[in-house]
């Protein structure tokens, strides 16, 4: 399937979930870290939601200090 | 010809100097404004021509002191912001110096929301002064403000901001300044931003600490209504600080974001500051950090 991912269009293969991707990006603590599919705002609960073809994600990552 | 003189129109004769209306009306005043700037007085009038003429010593009275304190003002912002409600959430490093600032641009009211006290190690980085050590944040800095501008409106709120009374407590405010110090209280911010308050815009930071190169430090869109102030990347942590230089700059830029979101508002300026064509922040690895650059 083919997934927007903060602008980038990104081939994916086999079941992705909202919280696999950000695992590979890295963001596997996502106390700092927000998403929007579709222009809709997910919430943390539905992290393990799947991706589906042509899903447009967004993801802000804030750090710390202030 | 026409002059504005301490914000009353007057007819003055074709070839008078700032110099010749000061001893003719206003001899005891010493400082003289011309279209914002300050002169010594040779200058001739010109038709449409703005003059300040008061005292440098003297405290101005209560009608004229917000004039006087933004007569270096671009003509035409303080119209702009005197007019305007910025809510700050978190009145730490970054909050305490963006209401310091935007009460010097003569903001028309404050929402200020905090729920913590002044403590030693705050002296590094936030606009308190050791003889507040135990104060409520909310009472330090309003009395701090107050000591710039005695007639600032302001509400302040001594709570913790949760995803259930921010909107309540920012009601209302033309700007929101995001100035917490946890990414999970950015988090939560961004969270509201983005559900209940998308006609709000917000001005958040990320990535302030540490001693990098302040040229890291931007402001960029990140959604519709927000804008990020910072590194991205940056956190605070152990080994890595949390200090003046670079947590002021970003307070700076947050500022000077508010007023361009508050001059577009108003119809003066067409594009605020920071980026407006990607929204698209770079996620960094963890780990990664920005290098400084020597020039």
């Amino acid at each position: 399937m083919i997934v927007v991912v903060n602008g980038e269009r990104t081939v994916m293969n086999g079941e992705v979930t909202i919280r696999s991707l950000l695992t590979d990006f890295g963001l596997s603590d996502t106390s700092g870290v927000a998403v929007e599919c579709n222009d809709e705002f997910i919430e943390q609960e539905q992290y393990d939601r799947m991706i589906r073809d042509g899903d447009t994600i967004e993801i802000v990552r804030f750090v710390g200090g202030g | 010809m026409e002059i504005r003189l301490n914000d009353i129109l007057r007819t003055v004769p074709e070839g008078t100097t700032v110099g010749q209306l000061r001893d003719q009306l206003l001899p005891e005043c010493d400082m003289m404004i011309l279209n914002g700037f300050p002169v010594g007085g040779e200058e001739i009038l010109t038709d449409g021509d703005v003059a300040v003429i008061y005292q440098k010593a003297t405290v101005p009275p209560r009608e004229r002191f917000e004039a006087l304190m933004t007569v270096r003002h671009t003509a035409g912002v303080h119209d702009a912001v005197k007019r305007s409600c910025v809510g700050i959430a978190g009145l730490g490093g970054l909050g305490s110096l963006v209401a310091m600032t935007l009460t010097r641009l003569g903001i028309g009211r404050l929402v200020l929301a905090d729920f913590d006290i002044v403590e030693p190690s705050n002296l590094n980085r936030q606009q308190y002064f050791s003889d507040q050590i135990g104060q409520k944040k909310t009472a330090a800095l309003l009395d701090n403000l107050k000591r710039i501008n005695p007639y600032l409106d302001s509400v302040t709120h001594d709570v913790l901001l949760t995803r259930d009374n921010f909107s309540d407590v920012f009601q209302g405010c033309d700007v929101v300044v995001e100035c917490f110090d946890t990414a999970a209280a950015k988090r939560m911010a961004y969270t509201v931003a983005r559900t209940v308050m998308k006609n709000v815009p917000f001005v958040m930071a990320s990535g302030v600490a540490g001693h990098a190169d302040t040229a890291d430090i931007i402001a960029k869109s990140i959604a519709d209504n927000v804008t990020r102030v910072g590194d991205g990347v940056t956190a605070a942590g152990q080994g890595v600080g949390l200090m003046s230089p670079r947590v002021t700059v970003a307070a700076g830029i947050q500022a000077n974001v508010v007023l361009n979101l508050l001059l577009k508002k108003h119809g003066f300026q067409e594009n605020p500051t920071g980026d407006g064509e990607s929204r698209h922040d770079t996620i960094q690895p963890i780990g990664q950090r920005l290098k400084g650059t020597r020039t």
